[in-house]
């Protein structure tokens, strides 16, 4: 970097003051005391750095106005240049960087630009003065040590980087010193610590283990003991207690047994025996009164049984005679109904005679059953009166139609008539239509020939006289040619349309002719024009003569006289009226085909009807032919119609009923004469039998006979059934008979085995026996009674002569007294055993929780982790030192190998100042000092210099750190406030020569009050530029 | 002759901590204490599910260093629910778990078969005369240190299926200590079909001339170097004598790495989406189970300065475990470590004549030759002979390999701090 200029606003004692551009290598301030030289450097180290934080004075405050501060320009290593402005303000001064863009940059890039320099370095060894190389002081700033003795070792900053791996190895362990609070290592440990401290209680988890296992099992053994004996005890209590609970029931035993020993005992005399014995001597009563009345009754029965039944008989006729009995409410109602039935059949016949009179005579059942009256008879009758009436009004319909047709054929032939005469009336047309439209045609093409021969004419007026040669008059002959020949062609169709019998087609032929032949001329005239006028005269005069020629056809044609436009007007009229006459001719010969037409039509109408009037009166005829046909084949009258005979199929269907009817009365009459027949055969042989009086011929007493043979049967009947009821009862009573005397055996047989059990025949004995027997039951049921409560209590292996002298004589109280004793010993011992099984579940639960602890293993994982974390810190520390360690071993092997860059520049530097005297300077290794080496060898502490050799060897070493600083960072400029003023002049203007040296990478500024030191550095610099201070006068 | 099948289970660890596990939150510290416990859990429930005639262990049930009563109490309630199945249990002590270190007061099911500390047997199978004979030998005390194989040999019946329970180092593994020393071939001599081994947490088979020797591995992993599935065997000897085996995981919780090298992302958002992809597909391996990861990044590359940042690994370890360790099961993140380099010319660096150039030359010095570290060691010595940390510290002085590892992460600390890209590239 480099300085171009300089513009002080407000500084000291500048005010608007500007310096520069500084181009030469070396820049000499030249003025007197207070000048402002050392205002000019304070001014620069200000803007470069910023305002100093010390007094006021040097501060530099505007004496002659101005703002406080300027700017600088300055141009890096690449040659961009940058305008550095710094005001007065806080923390510096408010700095602003622009580059000749006007782009802004901030302090960090000044920074850069002035290679990070501090304000200190660059005060100590960039802008120094006489004071700065006085003594080594100065340069005692650590950064400033730094880079004399690490300073070109390659390295920007080696005591930073110490220090900084220093400081993060120090976080974690410092060494030399406690494990203090902020070194992270002691953190862990101590952490470490208490965990193994709460694992140390942890440790005795095994031996308490052991003992609580032994303790568990030992009060396991005396709670069993404990347990045995409060079972014993406990038995005894129970034995008591059962004791006192069935005492009396022990006394009473022995009592009891006592009394049933003393009782005789009838080992086989039966439970209940009296009541049993009452139960047999009153069976034995009941049967014996049972089997008396039941033989009572069989004798009575027998008694019944031995009569015979009155009318017995009768039996062997009951089928007739219930059937006599069923059929008699027939026969009463056919002996009633007869005569009314043979009085009806009267009546029917006669009905029947009557309605065969009026059928006709011929008429008699047969007949009237043979006539085939059915309903396919009946549809023929109708089909017959149906054609018949359908024949009749096809006939009536013909002839109306006939009688219509005959006078239409004669209303069509007048209006024939008249027609033709209507035309007769109007008489013959003059032309033809083809003649009026070749006439028609042949007045247009006249009309437009009197023109072109009139514009024919005017052309070759106008043609310029003949003689003048013009173009051939060969290529319009063609045309002209063609033109004549469809001229001549139209006329020719003209003829033939107007006296042949062309028609259309040849007046179309002639105006085809005639138009082509026009056209063609047109274009032969035209044609004409371009060829020689000579040619074109005779053209126009062949054109003339052959229009000529078609007017003079046309005159003919149409019979003029001359042929003129108003010759043609007329002729035209004519052919108006001409045309008019033959639309109306041709109107009324229409009319008169259309009327012929229609009476043509009239007549064939009419012979048509008459035809069918003839077909209608045949098939009517042959109709009637049928009919008769019919009623001949059955034998009726033919004169009859089909009306008549439906008629008469009418009566003869009445007759037909009234004869049915009549034959069935008779047949009823009939049946009910068989059914009395029929019933009188049944009854009047069993009347005779049984003697039930009779009259065959009336039927009355045959009714009387049924009714007594019926009742005679009913009576024999009844007593029949009573005598088999009879019968039955006996045989019913017999088998009771028979059991009812079983049972008296039976009870008897009881009565005496009752009695033999208690080995007596006799009842009263029997009972008193009983008596001592339900005695005995009686005690032994009290004694059974309380031996089932000693069972329950004791079991059955109670020994009760055992227990009874155990309770020997003592009372329930005294009983009570024991059992009270024995149950406070077994709460004694329960107690005990609870104690000590408490005892034991404590000891389990904590066996137990010991077992199961987590706590032992969380603390355990705890350790693994806290162990981890310190020898993780132990080798980030050993990363660390062995950093530092190894940075320190290159130090020193590079102080002993390789003498610092810098003390070698500043060596050579100041050998040269010196003139030789000196041999060099020397840093020794490990120590921050210099030593001066004469030529001879000896080594010379710096306070053992001269002033001005010690100023000599202090710029020496700046020289150095320059060089080293510009190597590698920049090239700061160099500025120098009279530092040569104690050398000699041989030593200044050597010292002059290193500055000019310098001057090669670093810009020189000379602040100088001394005309030879300007003079020296001149001549050791011949471009150094001069700048002359004038003196400022006294603020 | 009929089947027989088992469960082999060695180096059950019961209650012992997870080992270098930073802090963790209450609930996560509730399931790892557990895991153990559930793991053997799982163990018997397999045993009971799949009606085998015993269960093998094959020592170490518990670490005796940690004096759990609970441990063994645990371990005899598992065996007698065994007993209650008609499941006879076969136990052999290690190291860890030695006679001695057993509490008196523990009594073990009726039907357990506990080897003492001489070799003998007993059937797998009671009352069977075909029945394989299961011969076993438990330490008297932790330190067993010959070799106990041949005392097997010695009593082998011939005409037998002989199975054999030891906890032993087989083969001088480098990864354990060296208890029971033996070789496979030791192993192959004795005529055993299978050889339940135990000590060795890591799965490991044996082909051996009539059958095999298998270490099951732990049946819970407690380290992040105790990475994938951990269980035990089950075991079959079929009608005709040879076995089939089948492993089967019971761990509650897995340990997984993932390593991502910086070399491979120029951005923070690649970077964090692939440590979120590495993290998924851990999910994946652990199959359900719960998951603790550490997750390491090296290599060079621009994110060096990021992911060295004194505050990333703690936030991305946040950010990892606000994401998945409250969730059921969890993931959490044990911790981020990183080893990644600045992105700089080491070898050109090492070639310049100054103090960086001399700097990185000690270093290799160091690292090539132990006796140059005797000096650095007693710079460390302070710290791990301090008379209240060396308790903890004082076995893990940083030596050989780590103190080479530890090296590299010194020099990363002074090129971090001594070299900017810019003047690297200067």
């Amino acid at each position: 970097m480099r300085i171009e200029s300089l513009y002080i606003d407000g500084f000291g004692h500048f005010a608007q003051h500007t310096f520069g551009p500084f181009e030469a290598p070396i820049t000499i301030f030249e003025g007197e005391n207070e000048a402002g030289k050392t205002t000019l450097l304070a001014f620069i180290r200000t803007i470069l750095f910023g305002f100093s934080s010390r007094g006021r004075d040097e501060h530099y405050s505007p004496i002659k106005g101005g703002r406080h501060g300027g700017h600088i320009v300055v141009v890096d290593d690449n040659g961009t240049r940058y305008t550095v402005e710094r005001y007065a303000g806080a923390s510096g001064g408010n700095l602003s960087v622009k580059d000749e863009s006007g782009n802004s940059y901030a302090e960090a890039d000044l920074k850069q630009l002035v290679g990070h320099s501090s304000k200190e370095l660059f005060e100590n060894v960039f802008a120094f003065g006489l004071d700065e190389l006085q003594e080594m002081k100065s340069l005692d700033n650590e950064e400033v040590q730094g880079r004399i003795y690490s300073a070109g070792l390659g390295v920007t900053d080696l005591p930073g980087v110490e220090r900084k791996i220093e400081a993060d190895r120090e976080k974690i362990y410092r060494l030399g010193g406690n494990l203090g609070r902020n070194q992270s290592i002691s953190e862990v440990l101590s952490e470490l610590e208490e965990v193994e401290a709460s694992l140390a209680v942890h440790h005795k988890d095994a031996p308490r283990y052991a003992e609580l296992t032994n303790q568990i099992v030992r009060l396991a053994d005396d709670i069993a003991g404990l347990e045995e004996t409060r079972t014993e005890i406990y038995r005894a209590l129970d034995h008591q207690r059962n004791l006192r609970t069935v005492r009396d029931d022990l006394v009473e035993t022995g009592i009891l047994e006592a009394k049933l020993s003393a009782l005789p005992l009838s080992p086989n005399f039966p439970q209940d025996g009296v009541a049993r014995l009452e139960t047999v001597l009153e069976q034995v009563a009941k049967s014996e009164e049972a089997t008396q009345q039941t033989a009572d009754t069989v004798e009575k029965l027998k008694e019944v049984v031995s009569h015979p039944v009155t009318g017995e008989d009768l039996l062997q006729d009951a089928a007739d005679i219930r059937k006599a009995t069923l059929e008699k409410s027939r026969l009463d109602a056919a002996v009633k109904d007869l005569p009314e039935r043979i009085g009806e059949a009267n009546q029917q016949t006669a009905e029947v005679d009557r309605l065969l009179k009026e059928l006709g005579p011929g008429w008699d059942s047969t007949r009237l059953e043979a006539i085939d009256i059915s309903l396919p008879a009946r549809d023929k009758v109708n089909q017959e009166k149906e054609l018949t009436t359908r024949l009749r009004q096809a006939v009536t319909t013909r002839q109306g139609e006939r009688e219509s047709a005959e006078k239409e054929s004669a209303s069509a032939d007048e209006a024939t008539k008249q027609a033709a005469a209507e035309i007769e009336q109007a008489g013959p047309s003059e032309y033809d239509e083809a003649a009026l439209t070749t006439c028609r045609g042949t007045i247009s093409a006249a009309r437009q020939g009197l023109v072109r021969l009139s514009e024919a004419r005017q052309l070759r007026a106008n043609l310029p006289p003949s003689g003048t040669r013009g173009a051939s008059g060969l290529g319009k002959l063609p045309l002209f040619a063609a033109a004549l020949l469809f001229a001549i062609l139209g006329i020719g169709s003209a003829i033939w349309g107007f006296i042949g019998n062309g028609g259309v087609a040849a007046v179309v032929l002639a105006a085809l002719g005639f138009g082509i032949g026009i056209v063609l001329a047109i274009f032969a005239l035209r044609a004409g024009r371009s060829r020689g006028i000579s040619s074109q005269r005779g053209d126009t005069g062949s054109q003339i003569a052959s229009i000529e020629q078609e007017l003079s056809a046309a005159k003919t044609m149409l019979g003029l006289d001359s042929l003129d436009f108003a010759a043609l007007e007329i002729a035209g009229r004519e052919l108006e009226v001409s045309t008019r006459k033959w639309t109306e001719i041709q109107g009324l010969q229409r009319i008169h085909h259309d009327a012929m037409q229609e009476s043509d039509r009239r007549k064939l109408d009419l012979e048509r009807v008459t035809k069918a009037f003839d077909n209608s009166e045949e098939d009517r005829a042959a109709a009637q032919d049928t009919w008769t046909k019919w009623l001949r084949e059955r034998d009726l009258v033919e004169s009859i119609s089909a009306d008549g005979v439906l008629e008469l199929f009418s009566r003869v269907d009445s007759a037909r009923s009234s004869l049915s009817n009549q034959r069935g009365r008779q047949q009823r009459v009939s049946a009910i004469e068989r059914d009395i027949e029929e019933i009188s055969g049944l009854v009047v042989p069993l009347a005779t039998k049984l003697g039930v009086s009779i009259d065959i011929e009336r039927s009355t007493t045959i009714t009387s006979a049924i009714d007594e043979l019926s009742h005679r049967l009913e009576e024999a009947q009844g007593e029949f059934r009573q005598r088999e009821a009879e019968q039955v009862s006996l045989t019913e009573a017999e088998e009771r008979l028979d059991l009812e005397r079983r049972r008296s055996q039976k009870a008897e047989d009881d009565l005496k085995e009752l009695l033999l059990l208690a080995d007596t025949d006799d009842t009263e004995e029997f009972r008193r026996i009983g008596a001592v027997q339900d005695e005995y039951q009686e005690y032994q049921n009290k004694l059974e009674g309380h031996k089932t409560t000693i069972l329950r209590v004791f079991g059955s292996e109670a020994n009760h002569e055992g227990l009874r002298a155990e309770i020997g004589d003592r009372s329930p109280i005294a009983l009570g007294e024991s059992v009270q004793e024995t149950q406070q010993s077994l709460e004694e011992a329960e107690l005990k055993r609870d104690e000590l099984r408490e005892e034991s579940v404590l000891a389990g639960n904590e066996l137990e929780a010991l077992g199961t602890s987590d706590e032992a293993s969380d603390l355990i994982a705890k350790r693994e982790t806290l162990v981890e974390e310190l020898r993780e810190l132990g080798t980030q520390w050993s990363k660390y030192s062995l950093a530092l360690m190894m940075l320190r071993k290159a130090r020193k092997h590079h102080e002993e190998e390789r003498q610092p860059q810098v003390i070698q520049t500043a060596s050579e530097f100041f050998k040269n100042v010196t003139g030789g005297r000196y041999r060099g300077l020397r840093s020794p290794v490990g120590e921050s000092v210099i030593i001066a080496v004469t030529e001879a060898g000896e080594e010379k502490q710096h306070s053992q210099l001269s002033r001005g050799t010690r100023e000599q060897m202090y710029l020496s070493v700046r020289f150095g750190l320059v060089r080293e600083f510009s190597q590698h960072t920049t090239s700061l400029p160099v500025i120098v406030d009279d530092a040569l003023v104690n050398s000699d002049p041989r030593r200044a203007r050597a010292a002059a020569e290193g500055f000019a040296k310098l001057a090669d990478t670093n810009q020189v500024l000379v602040f100088t009050c001394h005309p030879e030191i300007t003079q020296q550095f001149q001549e050791a610099c011949a471009d150094a530029q001069i700048y002359k201070l004038e003196s400022l006068p006294e603020s | 002759m009929p089947s027989y099948r088992f469960v082999h289970a060695a180096d059950l660890h019961l209650d012992s901590p997870f080992k270098g596990l930073k802090r963790v939150s209450p609930r996560i510290a509730e399931v790892l204490r557990k895991s153990t416990f559930d793991a053997f859990d799982a163990v018997i429930d397999l045993c009971i599910n799949e009606q085998v005639d015993a269960l093998l262990v094959a020592g170490d049930v518990f670490d005796s260093a940690d004096r759990s009563l609970g441990a063994q109490l645990r371990f005899v309630d598992g065996l007698k629910r065994l007993e209650s199945s008609g499941i006879r249990s076969f136990v052999c002590h290690g190291n860890h778990d030695p006679l001695d270190a057993w509490h008196s007061q523990v009594s073990f099911p009726d039907d357990c078969c506990r080897f003492g500390p001489a070799v003998t047997s007993s059937e797998l199978r009671l009352d069977d005369p075909d029945s394989p004979i299961v011969y076993g030998y438990s330490y008297p005390t932790r330190e067993v240190r010959e070799n106990v194989v041949p005392e097997f040999e010695r009593i082998v019946q011939p005409g037998r299926i002989a199975i054999g329970l030891l906890h032993a180092n087989v083969g001088a593994d480098t990864g354990h200590e060296s208890y029971a020393p033996c070789t496979v071939d030791d192993l192959g001599k004795v005529g055993i079909r299978y050889w339940a081994l135990g000590h060795v947490h890591t799965r490991q088979e044996f082909s051996l001339p009539e059958g095999f020797a298998v270490y099951p591995g732990n049946t819970q992993g407690r380290h992040a170097n105790e990475t994938g599935a951990r269980g035990v065997y089950l075991v079959t000897i079929t009608e005709n004598g040879s076995v089939e085996r089948s492993f089967r995981a019971v761990d509650l919780v897995r340990w997984e790495h993932i390593d991502v090298d910086i070399s491979d992302y120029e951005d923070m958002d690649a970077f964090e989406r692939e440590i979120d992809h590495q993290l998924g597909l851990a999910l994946e391996r652990s199959d359900g189970r719960h998951l603790v990861y550490r997750v390491h990044f090296s290599g060079r590359g621009p994110l060096h300065g990021l992911v060295n940042h004194q505050e990333y690994a703690g936030e991305l370890s946040k950010r990892l475990n606000d994401d998945w360790s409250e969730r059921s099961p969890f993931a959490y993140c044990d911790r981020v470590t990183v080893s990644t380099r600045q992105d700089i010319d080491r070898d050109d660096l090492i070639k310049r004549e100054d103090f960086v150039g001399d700097l990185l030359r000690f270093f290799d010095r160091s690292r090539d030759n132990d006796g140059d570290t005797e000096d650095l060691l007693d710079g460390l010595k302070p710290l791990y002979e301090h008379r209240r940390l060396r308790k903890y510290l004082s076995d893990y002085l940083p030596k050989g390999t780590e103190l080479t590892t530890m090296l590299d992460e010194a020099e990363s600390i002074c090129l971090d701090l001594l070299v900017t890209e810019e003047s690297d590239e200067n």
